[in-house]
């Protein structure tokens, strides 16, 4: 008996992530508004809980607090992993090891002896962007990345870090003459009212360009789990088996989602690290 | 001491050769708000626009033409 309010609880759960999913797909094909989308923890709370300030709360900074769960999950590893640093590595911090070792040769590469010291930084950026891609694989987490908003919240982040590379490694004069497009002849300081708006559009560029990056593939990839969900759900209703049991439609893409979770934060770090080693004096590259 | 170079290089290069496409749409769309913000402060239509659209091309065709020297230099590391 006493199961029995657990697996009531747990059928009603299922038949709201059911109905969300369904009706979503529903609406996008009779060219509503409505954007598919996976339920997750906070919507499924929305739709129970309607009424409760706490769940609205939720539910509008929903991006954020996905965002924050990951990093609170990913501070606790590096917490755990370094507690105790053994000389022969073990375990997780022997996948940790092998993991900075692989950015860092990805970073050396690109930016040189000099650039390591972006290693820490870059390193970060991936892991949290990885994770934050993956979470949509995780059932009642959504990816917070498919949010333009937190997208341009990591670029900006890469963007100040590179301003800063630059004031730090090349003063403040030099990185004025790097916006100027370093004149040294009277053509080069004719030219600085033209070279001068061109490096600024392009030092905007490169964080616009890697946050619409990010969000659209991370974005098209959680619609494209999402539709096909929808449609597990719409043949599971069609040949009559319960809500609780839809068809895994989305298996069959659940590989490529990991793939390009991963490419996606590859190249959102990679193009980070092209723009810190391209503030570096060029006499340091490689 | 030679590095191991994760991921590969060639995966590399096409993540860099990949963000050209955004890099490109990014440079006119940002110099035409930036020049319709000035037009609209200075009342110089359209020659904010125009000279933002202009610049916004040539800003993003500098930033690719970064990126394939780069993925140049990754190949050379290949």
């Amino acid at each position: 008996m006493a199961v029995e309010p657990t697996h009531e609880a747990a059928r009603s759960t299922a038949q709201a992530v059911a109905h969300h999913g369904a009706q979503a797909v529903q609406e996008a094909a009779h060219g509503g508004d409505a954007i598919p989308e996976l339920p997750n923890l906070v919507t499924v709370l929305h739709h129970r809980l309607q009424d409760a300030p706490w769940v609205t709360w939720l539910h509008q900074w929903e991006n954020i607090v996905f965002a924050a769960f990951v990093g609170v999950l990913l501070a606790l590893l590096a917490w755990r992993t370094t507690r105790h640093p053994a000389t022969i590595p073990r375990g997780w911090q022997n996948l940790l090891e092998v993991f900075v070792e692989g950015i860092d040769g990805m970073v050396h590469g690109m930016a040189g002896r000099h650039g390591r010291t972006f290693t820490p930084f870059v390193a970060t950026i991936f892991v949290y962007i990885w994770l934050m891609n993956l979470s949509v694989v995780v059932p009642f987490l959504k990816s917070s990345t498919s949010s333009i908003n937190t997208t341009v919240a990591l670029a900006l982040v890469v963007f100040s870090y590179v301003q800063y590379t630059g004031l730090r490694t090349l003063g403040v004069r030099g990185y004025l003459d790097h916006l100027a497009g370093s004149p040294r002849d009277l053509v080069g300081w004719l030219l600085v009212p033209l070279m001068l708006p061109i490096h600024l559009l392009g030092e905007l560029i490169k964080p616009m360009s890697l946050s619409m990056r990010l969000a659209f593939n991370v974005f098209a990839e959680d619609v494209l789990l999402a539709v096909l969900v929808g449609l597990g759900i719409g043949l599971s209703l069609t040949v009559q088996l319960p809500p609780w049991a839809p068809v895994p439609l989305q298996l069959f893409v659940m590989p490529l989602v990991l793939i390009f979770s991963t490419v996606q934060a590859l190249v959102f770090s990679l193009l980070s690290t092209v723009y810190l080693s391209l503030m570096l004096p060029h006499e340091e590259h490689h | 001491m030679t590095r191991r170079q994760v991921p590969p290089p060639w995966i590399q290069q096409a993540g860099l050769l990949t963000s050209i496409p955004f890099v490109l749409l990014v440079g006119p769309a940002l110099g035409y708000y930036l020049g319709n913000a000035l037009d609209q402060h200075w009342r110089f239509a359209p020659w904010g626009m125009t000279g933002g659209i202009i610049l916004g091309l040539v800003a993003s065709v500098r930033v690719t033409a970064q990126l394939i020297q780069q993925s140049r230099t990754l190949k050379r590391h290949d």
